[in-house]
């Protein structure tokens, strides 16, 4: 097929950033030409990304130092707004349903994810189909997803409730009970995520070797130890990968709960960042900007500890592999 | 680099041949249920919201679970465009994702080939932190970009959407790759034939590089189609430059919450090119979903 | 049918406080940070009639209801056809993030040159020194037009900020299919007769006997912004939000403690969806169109929705008074149209917030939006309501129970945090929190508020 052929070069593993060492290098008549037309080449991207990422990440620090409303001008606080942050109980509310949402969603998503690649792993009619449609969710947008969850988890007239009435069982106060509420934002954001553990699941389990299996068999080893013992240790890296993606989308999930619960009933559905734009932009917030900052300076600052970590883990990884 | 073994392990399903091989196993009448009716289970949410775009409102909150149509009806679809500037967001969407798009690919591509090509100083290190700036969240940052558009003037129309959604780079490592795969003979044959590099690059290069501008195009115009945490803040206030996410969670869902038809009727249009876009380029996808992990 | 607003003027005791507002609040400094910026020293009325106006002026307002947009397009209409070279852009947003969009344009520079902000609200932007100060532009002939205690509204530090535009209030809507099926024959046709806590309270368990548990009696329109409506039921016991100098939060108090529960049982009987909490997307008269509820609690700008042939109300709706208890109470709704300080053309925004309460422009307006006007010539003249006339007169004489004190406190410069706080509070009472410690929070957020 030409399309596998032409994105093969896409694929070309590399580990290094760095390219072998050009002898032009050593020309200096060169150097200058040669200068100008690697900024010419790197200057658009650079000059975008330090204007609207890095700069606002600098300038997001001295806001969080000041006290800025919605309509007033700034005033130099200090730390105060961090102070705040410290005895601020909805805060703390908010990162423990962070990480309530992050430890239901990411390993779980993950196994139904491996459980259907492992089943669609092989000859199977339709194949293709199944994995289309399973991995559609991912790129629907996920403000059509929670209005879609919204309607489906609607505690009088959605599907949810009503299937549950059909078959005779209790309905669950979906939205106006925080913990059902929660639990609707994690089924709806498994729904959506599950694609994308299988996708690379299925990969990984391509580069698994059919010869070891096939010597386990012979060996006597069963379905589930085969898999046990060969097969998930063979996956490390796709899980690896997986456990780092998804944990960075699910700490930072916005969209769906926004569209879907909107934060509430109470904050019970309220996640660090919605907590962050709820202070700083939403209308029934206190449109208190510095303190919007200050949650920002925090979540990039976890963000960066769990990218962090992902370096560690992999340098330890590729000690081991 | 884990990622990127994970991702050459994507890209590698993407050659089928190693099914056509093997045999179909002993638990296959089982497995092929279990895909079958997963993959309905996982289906069903989409139809529900076909269902109820096409539904009347009467039918829909009724009491007792009806799964199929009973009255159709296009007046979920004719109600809001009568009320709301619907064609004017689907414009706007249009227009900010495909300028979005054409700068973030054409910056991408260039930055990727001089990582790729180019020697130059703190080469390593530069790469690191762009990669790195993939992290930030925008809730992180949303105060000060709001700041910062205020500041530039952009406030209040197109631009202030546009710009910083453009400040992307997964891109980079996307194209950096695929221009690490190039043989270095190619460019230097040009480079002896007088060529400079923007000519190298555009001529020489660029021509082998179809399925990569091809994936980057995609991924770029879908995720910044289904945008929404920054066109939130910086459209905020004025429907007429709303774009569908910001126009459907605003408009129509406080207008509507009575009548759900019509948010899903908004909501399918929402997501018809992106489905249509997956369908027609569904290898692209996956290819580039795999590798980025970003949506 | 033609509703005469008589009875708005009658002889209630409410009503004579409404009128009355005016009188005790000549005494104020005048200055202060945010009323120095537009010039305080300005005499009253020195450009009240200026001629035609030219330019462009940005209108911001939320499309409320088919009515209101109908009303606007007439004021435009009409205003550029008096002012040929005057031209008024609309600038429509939902209601629901209306004031997040206002204040985002406003810090970027860009803000409309008028916008409609409502009673609650106004002192938000008004403290800061953001809203034009009308005082040169309006005379005393004309500021003796309005109803005094909405002109009061519009004040801050003695200074007008705005024009009061309009004003609507709660009452119930209910279908009446519903009622006779549940046995309840007797509904209140007069003010005096409405409901007592006790009577209304039956009147929900028999609705409750009736429906099937996806079904509740009632919803109540305290929904995000109209959390303040809330202290209805506060008025009603005979309590206040403030103390009587408006410096400190009067709770704790007997009257909120017995309100609190009262609300708060509203859930545990199970007489209100439990999605009918503050902060939801759900408003009160959503549930009612969905045939959630047959009773709501509903503000007479939805009328036009509910009776909307194509999306509106599907059965038979009937309208009665709020219920009352050592009072009778109801909310102030309504808007105010406001000015930007910094505005480029002061005389044509002032002209054209001076043009929508003519009482022309004013008369056709509330005829389209069902909902009450703010001029004293209006109040006692007969309006064309375009639907519902039976409505709107019971909306009316429930005007009459908004009291002086309701008014005083609603309108004060730091009620727009006050709403905020009681958002929060209430939404987190309703969720289970104790009336004691619900109270107790209210009382600290409310002093901080104050304490600005």
């Amino acid at each position: 097929m030409t399309a596998t052929e032409q994105s093969a070069p896409v694929t070309a593993p590399t580990t290094s950033a760095d390219a072998p060492p050009n002898p032009l290098r050593r020309r200096p008549v060169r150097v200058r030409g040669q200068a100008l037309a690697t900024g010419g080449f790197l200057l658009p991207n650079l000059a975008l990304v330090g204007l609207f990422l890095v700069i606002p990440l600098a300038l997001t620090l001295v806001v969080s130092l000041q006290r800025l409303e919605s309509l007033g001008p700034a005033q130099f606080l200090g730390v105060n707004n961090y102070a705040d942050l410290l005895v601020d109980h909805v805060f703390y509310q908010t990162l423990l349903n962070t990480v309530i949402f992050t430890v239901a969603t990411v390993p779980v998503s993950m196994a139904i994810g491996l459980a259907i690649a492992t089943l669609l792993d092989g000859v199977l009619p339709g194949r293709t189909l199944y994995r289309s449609i399973i991995f559609l969710p991912l790129v629907i947008s996920s403000v059509s997803i929670g209005l879609l969850g919204s309607w489906m988890f609607e505690q009088y007239n959605g599907f949810v409730n009503k299937l549950l009435a059909a078959i005779g069982v209790g309905q669950p106060a979906w939205q106006s009970d925080g913990t059902w509420a929660m639990v609707s934002i994690i089924i709806v954001t498994l729904w959506q995520r599950v694609g994308f553990s299988m996708l690379i699941y299925l990969a990984g389990l391509q580069g698994v070797d059919r010869g070891i299996l096939e010597a386990a068999t012979v060996d006597g080893a069963g379905p589930w130890q085969r898999f046990r013992r060969i097969t998930f240790p063979l996956l490390g890296p796709s899980t690896f990968f997986l456990l780092i993606m998804n944990l960075i989308y699910s700490f930072q999930i916005f969209d769906t709960v926004y569209a879907m619960t909107a934060g509430g009933p109470n904050y019970s559905t309220t996640m660090v960042v919605t907590y962050a734009y709820r202070q700083g932009f939403d209308e029934h917030g206190p449109g208190q900007l510095g303190y919007a900052a200050a949650i920002g300076v925090v979540i990039f600052v976890i963000t960066l500890l769990l990218t962090a970590g992902q370096w560690r883990l992999s340098r330890q990884n590729e000690q081991v592999g | 680099m884990t990622i990127t073994s994970a991702t050459g392990a994507a890209a590698a399903e993407l050659t089928p041949v190693a099914y056509r091989r093997r045999p179909r196993g002993r638990f296959f009448g089982l497995r092929l249920t279990a895909a079958i009716v997963i993959t309905l289970v996982m289906f069903f949410p989409l139809y529900w919201m076909l269902l109820t775009a096409f539904s009347t409102r009467q039918d829909l909150y009724e009491p007792g679970l009806h799964l199929w149509p009973r009255h159709l009806t296009l007046d979920n679809f004719r109600d809001p465009f009568d009320h709301y500037p619907v064609w004017t967001w689907v414009r706007n969407s249009t227009i900010i994702a495909v300028l979005v798009t054409l700068i973030t690919v054409v910056v991408n591509l260039l930055a990727g080939y001089a990582f790729a090509k180019m020697q130059f100083r703190f080469k390593t290190p530069l790469f690191l932190v762009l990669l790195s700036t993939m992290m930030i969240p925008v809730q992180s940052i949303m105060v000060a970009q709001f700041k910062l558009a205020v500041r530039l003037n952009l406030y209040g129309n197109a631009w202030s959407v546009i710009l910083p959604e453009s400040a992307a780079v997964f891109g980079i490592f996307l194209a950096r790759q695929f221009f690490l795969a190039i043989p270095d003979e190619l460019t230097e044959a040009a480079r002896v034939d007088g060529a400079g590099p923007l000519r190298t690059f555009w001529s020489v290069v660029l021509p082998l590089c179809k399925p990569l501008v091809a994936v980057l195009t995609l991924l770029t115009f879908s995720s910044e189609w289904n945008a929404f945490s920054w066109p939130l803040i910086a459209l905020f206030g004025d429907e007429q430059g709303y774009t569908l996410p910001i126009g459907l969670v605003t408009d129509l869902k406080g207008q509507y919450t009575s009548n759900y038809g019509a948010i899903m009727a908004i909501s399918l249009i929402s997501i018809l090119p992106v489905v249509v876009l997956f369908v027609a380029f569904q290898r692209y996808f996956v290819e580039g979903l795999a590798r980025s992990g970003i949506k | 049918m033609d509703v005469s607003r008589r009875s708005f003027l009658g002889g209630t005791a409410g009503t004579a406080a409404l009128l009355g507002l005016g009188a005790c609040s000549s005494v104020h400094s005048g200055g202060g940070a945010a009323g120095s910026s537009s010039g305080s020293a300005q005499t009253t009325g020195a450009k009240a009639s200026s001629g035609p106006v030219k330019g462009t002026l940005t209108f911001a307002f939320w499309g409320g209801s088919t009515g209101e947009t109908k009303g606007f397009n007439y004021v435009k209409q009409k205003f550029e056809a008096a002012n040929p070279g005057a031209t008024v852009n609309f600038k429509v947003s939902p209601y629901d993030g209306f004031f997040a969009g206002i204040d985002r344009s406003l810090q970027a520079g860009n803000g409309p040159d008028v916008f409609r902000v409502d009673y609650t609200t106004i002192g938000k932007y008004s403290r800061k020194g953001l809203l034009l100060d009308l005082t040169p532009y309006v005379s005393q002939q004309e500021v003796d037009g309005f109803l005094p205690a909405l002109w009061e509204a519009v004040k801050y530090n003695g200074l007008p900020y705005g024009v009061p535009h309009q004003t609507d209030t709660t009452c119930i809507v209910y279908n009446t299919a519903a009622f006779s099926s549940a046995g309840i024959t007797s509904v209140p046709s007069k003010l005096s007769d409405a409901w007592t806590w006790e009577e209304f309270g039956a009147v929900a368990d028999k609705l409750r006997a009736s429906l099937p548990p996806t079904k509740f009696p009632f919803a109540y329109d305290w929904t995000q912004a109209g959390a303040f409506r809330w202290l209805s039921w506060l008025y009603q016991k005979g309590g206040t939000l403030l103390t009587d100098d408006l410096k400190h939060c009067a709770f704790p108090s007997d009257a909120a403690t017995a309100t609190m529960d009262y609300t708060k049982s509203f859930f545990t009987k199970k007489w209100v969806p439990g999605s009918n909490k503050v902060k939801t997307s759900q408003y009160s008269d959503n549930f009612f169109l969905s045939q959630t509820v047959p009773m709501s609690f509903i503000g007479d700008f939805l009328v036009p929705s509910l009776a909307d042939p194509k999306q509106g109300y599907k059965g038979d709706f009937k309208a009665t008074y709020m219920p009352q208890d050592t009072a009778a109470a109801s909310d102030l709704g309504g808007n105010a149209i406001v000015a930007r300080a910094n505005t480029k053309n002061k005389d044509l925004a002032a002209a054209f917030l001076k043009f929508l309460v003519t009482e022309d422009m004013m008369k056709y307006f509330c005829e389209q939006a069902i909902e009450l006007p703010t001029l004293k010539s209006l109040a006692t003249a007969d309006l064309n309501y375009a639907s519902r006339p039976d409505v709107v007169k019971l909306c009316a004489e429930q005007a009459a129970t908004i009291s002086d004190r309701n008014v005083k406190e609603v309108t004060s410069p730091a009620f727009a945090q006050i709403n905020t706080v009681l958002q929060d509070q209430l939404e987190q009472a309703f969720n289970g929190r104790s009336s004691a410690d619900s109270i107790a929070a209210i009382k600290s957020g409310v002093d901080k508020a104050l304490a600005g």
